[in-house]
């Protein structure tokens, strides 16, 4: 007989890649990176048991698609600054649609929040979850996770902070009265 | 002392050291410059230290069922063996020896799969693709009918659950797509 099957919610939305899109489940006791073509699915798990710690780096995602709207919305405005006449052209039809488009990726990128990679450290490897892109999506995420990786590891002690910084200098004592 | 020291930078692989960090959650990678933030669990600091087997020094001490020399410390809870902390090992939450450990890894492959094809997919996309270029369908929709019958009852995806509902629609084309060329072929026969 077949064991029933775990049964897996869903962490974030598919992220696009070059020939496949990776998504992020949690299920009873572990995440699972779930990276398919559509026809195949690879799947990896990290037991929440076993994960360590988890970095959050800033990358320059919203810079690049920030760039790839604003030519896209530049492209718009030619046909207004090309055309002499005031009539409506099919030129700026068009140059509506795109600028329309491009403003509406550039507000959309901008409400997404920085770009960023997420890495989960277990004992044998730092594990990249890659379908946490922006820093907002990802700090939802780990909120979601936090309380769950921290049930699943109970049994341990709390988490001691890694390298605390140092203590600031001492301030140096008041100038004495009257000297 | 925390195991910091052990953490690489998620991006150079450079080991972090205390000075990397800004604050408890922010740190900065002193080799690629790269800044991050940190989120650390009690599994980081959680203290792993090897415990060393203990010989059997009475005749009445239990001893390992691998080990006759180290005394026994723990039982199997797959098979109920006595075990030396050398041969007691955690997997999946459970305290297990070696040969129901290899035991464990056949059920877990089928539980706990790495890949899945997923047939529904490739058998509608085999039915419906193929129509952009109808000829196609003559060699296409045998195959689609057979991905469809052929994945009934194959594993599907981990995520998205059981529906036989693409296989059903891959299937439902292909045989009209096969009824289609049929009775192409028989007025072609009866026209002669």
């Amino acid at each position: 007989m077949e064991p029933s099957p775990e049964k897996y919610r869903r962490l974030t939305k598919n992220n696009s890649e070059v020939g496949s899109y990776t998504s992020l489940w949690v299920g009873s006791d572990h995440v699972m990176i779930v990276r398919s073509s559509g026809y195949h699915e690879e799947y990896v798990r990290l037991h929440l048991g076993e994960i360590r710690a988890v970095f959050l780096t800033v990358t320059e995602r919203r810079r690049w698609w920030g760039l790839f709207w604003g030519i896209v919305a530049g492209g718009g405005v030619l046909p207004f600054l090309v055309s002499s006449g005031g009539g409506v052209t099919p030129g700026k039809v068009f140059g509506s649609i795109l600028l329309g488009l491009g403003g509406l990726g550039l507000l959309w990128n901008h409400l997404l929040g920085p770009g960023c990679r997420a890495f989960a450290v277990t004992g044998v490897q730092n594990a990249e979850l890659p379908s946490l892109v922006r820093m907002k999506q990802a700090r939802k995420v780990m909120a979601r996770l936090h309380p769950l990786i921290n049930a699943a590891q109970s049994h341990l002690a709390p988490p001691v902070q890694p390298a605390p910084s140092p203590e600031p200098p001492p301030a140096p004592p008041p100038p004495a009265a009257g000297v | 002392m925390t195991p910091a020291a052990a953490l690489t930078c998620p991006r150079c692989r450079h080991l972090l050291g205390p000075e990397s960090w800004v604050d408890a959650a922010d740190g900065v990678c002193l080799h690629c410059q790269a800044e991050f933030e940190f989120i650390p669990f009690p599994a980081l600091t959680a203290e792993r230290a090897a415990r060393a087997p203990q010989a059997a020094v009475l005749e009445a001490d239990s001893v390992c069922f691998f080990h006759a020399e180290n005394r026994a410390e723990a039982i199997c809870e797959g098979c109920g063996r006595l075990l030396c902390p050398v041969c007691t090992v955690p997997f999946g939450g459970r305290k297990l020896c070696p040969s129901c450990i290899a035991a464990a890894k056949d059920s877990t492959a089928q539980t706990a799969p790495r890949n899945r094809v997923l047939y529904d997919s490739i058998a509608l996309l085999v039915a419906l693709v193929p129509l952009v270029v109808w000829p196609f369908t003559l060699l296409t929709a045998p195959i689609a009918l057979g991905l469809a019958i052929y994945g009934w009852n194959k594993p599907c995806s981990l995520v998205r659950g059981r529906s036989r509902g693409r296989l059903v629609a891959a299937g439902l084309v292909a045989l009209a797509e096969i009824a289609g060329w049929a009775t192409f072929f028989v007025a072609l026969w009866l026209k002669k």
